[in-house]
């Protein structure tokens, strides 16, 4: 048994179960009206459970452990938290504070995060920040926030 | 319809325009940098690039594409040969014989010898591209809905068998077919999973999953995994140019790759990378210097280079022909197509002869141009191998975060890419691939759609697929591809003492 890959095949038939509540008010029709909208996720749906189900069995009785524990780097494991963190409050800063700042920001503290000196992440914020706008709203004439 | 003698003509006065061929260096140079530096794929450079293309015509959009495509999968080598670690997936059996030449103080010649033979495999893939696909597509125009569902039935076959565990490939294919149900249902219009949410009425936008998933995806995985400084040999490169002896004593192990990368890429979702593997099993199983494989043999370098740059050019053929991407790269192709209004199938090579045509001819003109950059500029490329990823990585983000915006410019596609981003490392971290979760979303439509209509043609006999002879074949072998490694594993002599007794 495999702990990480029990995990897997559960979760896979949670997700087919959840997906399944959201389909409740989706309609099924007969074969003369196209069969309807629900037709081919429902049928999904099938599928992805029975190939959780399969999986789980599989994971649960026919592989046998093999005591390999995998080791975690516990400061990088934090540090991809942390850049996970940082990605969201981009994503909010980019909707209301604009491209130029929160970009900045962004490349300011995520490289601080990885470990990149204060002046040098500041620095090079700068000039990377400048070069995207310079390319994509100067060059190309994509229009950002 | 395109024609067989028009297919490297027609295109030409698109491409002979300034912009278009200044377009083509720049991906060319582009290319070779993505694609050599470790943790950015020639996919990423792909999804993160299309985003440019916005205001572009479609010849302008596919010289930066198509350029990038193919000098990646060569710039990949610069990193296997110099620092051991492949820049794109598809030179992973180039570390093999390149880094021990690089040890030996050999860079140089690992570096040209990538380069030529690249460009060979990539040239010849190119041709046969431009002319295989105008018959294949005059033959795709008589295949229906049945074929259609069959065929890309076998691309998520395939996809799942090639994936690290077939089960897991399933999985990530089903959920990316059950993915490409959001939006609005095309034949009865009702909406589905829209959550009263009007940026979902036409579905996920494909631009940010793509990001999401070998973008954010990726980084993140990468710095879980803990970042490299890009320290590397600092030898001199010199030497690239290898002798024409040389060049004659290759010949057959180049011809042996380039049919091996050709007919391993036109697989539905193969590609590259097995191309790669296949052919440098091959040449190590059969090869004259067999022996010596793996401890710097240029032999190698010629195996697995030509062969991977030969599934460039094959693998856009079921894209381009039949609308269906063979794999990941090809699944961005579609999506850059689709957003420049041009929907590949054999009717476009009817509508649009000389855009496709033009294709063809940036794809060669491609290969030269690698060719060129590869052998002058290789020794200022390496350069881009000592940008540490802690600087790399969060300008690249900010590049994801804007190609995801610039779509409709909508903040709600970087949730999406946010939240795909996630996905993909997750996927990452319980080793679930996400190429099959990509093409089943991509692929959703053309399953969907054809499902439902040949369903309702044939009163609800399923059984019509295995009757209709290429959807039954093409069916068959899909069913047998995912059952294999259980036919294979399985222990006849324990079945067949069960059934005759132990006597």
């Amino acid at each position: 048994m495999r702990i990480r890959e029990v995990i897997t095949g559960f979760c896979t038939i949670l997700i087919a179960g959840f997906l399944w509540l959201l389909s409740r008010n989706i309609p099924l029709q007969d074969l003369k009206a196209g069969l309807g909208p629900a037709f081919f996720p429902y049928l999904l749906l099938i599928a992805l459970t029975v190939l959780g189900i399969i999986y789980l069995i599989f994971n649960l009785f026919f592989i046998k452990d093999i005591h390999k524990e995998r080791k975690v780097n516990h400061r990088y494991y934090w540090v991809t938290i942390a850049i996970s963190g940082l990605l969201i409050v981009y994503a909010i800063l980019f909707k209301y504070a604009g491209f130029i700042i929160s970009t900045f920001l962004f490349l300011v503290f995520s490289m601080i995060i990885l470990k990149v000196k204060w002046l040098s992440a500041i620095f090079i914020s700068i000039l990377a920040t400048s070069g995207l706008y310079l390319i994509f709203i100067t060059v190309f004439k994509v229009p950002l926030p | 319809m395109l024609e067989l003698s028009d297919s490297l003509t027609l295109g030409l006065p698109l491409v002979m325009n300034a912009s278009v061929l200044i377009l083509a260096v720049l991906g060319s140079l582009l290319g070779i940098l993505i694609g050599a530096i470790p943790g950015l794929s020639g996919t990423m450079a792909m999804a993160i690039l299309i985003p440019l293309t916005y205001s572009m015509n479609p010849q302008q959009a596919f010289s930066l594409l198509l350029t990038t495509y193919v000098a990646a999968c060569y710039g990949g080598s610069l990193g296997a040969i110099l620092l051991n670690m492949p820049g794109t997936g598809a030179a992973i059996m180039t570390t093999l014989d390149g880094y021990p030449m690089c040890k030996r103080g050999e860079a140089g010649k690992a570096i040209g010898i990538c380069c030529i033979f690249s460009f060979f495999g990539g040239f010849i893939s190119a041709l046969f591209l431009a002319f295989f696909s105008p018959i294949l597509a005059r033959w795709a125009l008589e295949l229906g809905t049945y074929e259609y569902f069959a065929v890309a039935i076998l691309g998520l076959a395939v996809i799942s068998y090639i994936s690290p565990d077939i089960l897991k490939g399933l999985i990530a294919a089903a959920f990316g077919l059950w993915l490409s149900s959001i939006g609005t249902d095309s034949i009865s219009s009702f909406p589905r999973y829209i959550f009263g949410k009007p940026e979902l009425m036409s579905g996920l936008s494909f631009i940010p999953v793509m990001i999401g998933l070998f973008g954010i995806g990726e980084i993140l995985s990468s710095i879980d995994k803990g970042l490299s400084r890009g320290k590397y040999s600092s030898q001199k490169i010199t030497g690239l140019i290898p002798k024409l002896s040389f060049l004659l004593t290759q010949v057959s192990t180049a011809i042996r790759s380039v049919i091996i990368g050709i007919f391993i890429g036109i697989i539905p979702a193969s590609g590259p990378t097995i191309a790669s593997v296949v052919s440098y099993g091959m040449e190590k199983r059969i090869g004259r210097k067999r022996d010596i494989m793996g401890t710097g043999a240029p032999e190698g370098l010629v195996a697995a280079e030509t062969a991977n740059n030969a599934g460039t050019g094959a693998a856009i053929v079921p894209l381009i022909t039949l609308g269906i991407p063979g794999d990941a790269v090809t699944a961005v192709l579609l999506g850059a197509l689709l957003l420049h209004g041009l929907r590949p199938g054999p009717a476009l090579f009817i509508d649009k002869p000389d855009v496709v045509s033009s294709f063809f001819i940036l794809l060669l003109l491609g290969n030269f141009l690698f060719l060129i950059f590869g052998l002058l500029g290789s020794r200022f490329f390496v350069l881009a191998l000592r940008v540490p990823q802690h600087i790399l990585f969060p300008i690249v983000v900010a590049f994801c975060f804007i190609g995801s915006y610039a779509v409709n410019n909508s903040t709600f596609d970087i949730i999406i890419l946010i939240v795909f981003g996630f996905i993909g490392y997750i996927m990452k971290k319980i080793d679930m691939s996400a190429a099959p979760l990509v093409l089943g979303f991509v692929l959703g439509p053309i399953v969907e759609s054809n499902l439902r209509r040949a369903l309702v043609l044939s009163d609800g006999n399923i059984l019509v697929f295995f009757t209709r002879p290429i959807s039954g074949v093409i069916i068959v072998l899909s069913i047998l591809l995912l059952l294999s490694p259980a036919i294979l594993r399985f222990d006849y002599s324990k079945l067949k003492r069960r059934i005759v007794g132990n006597k």
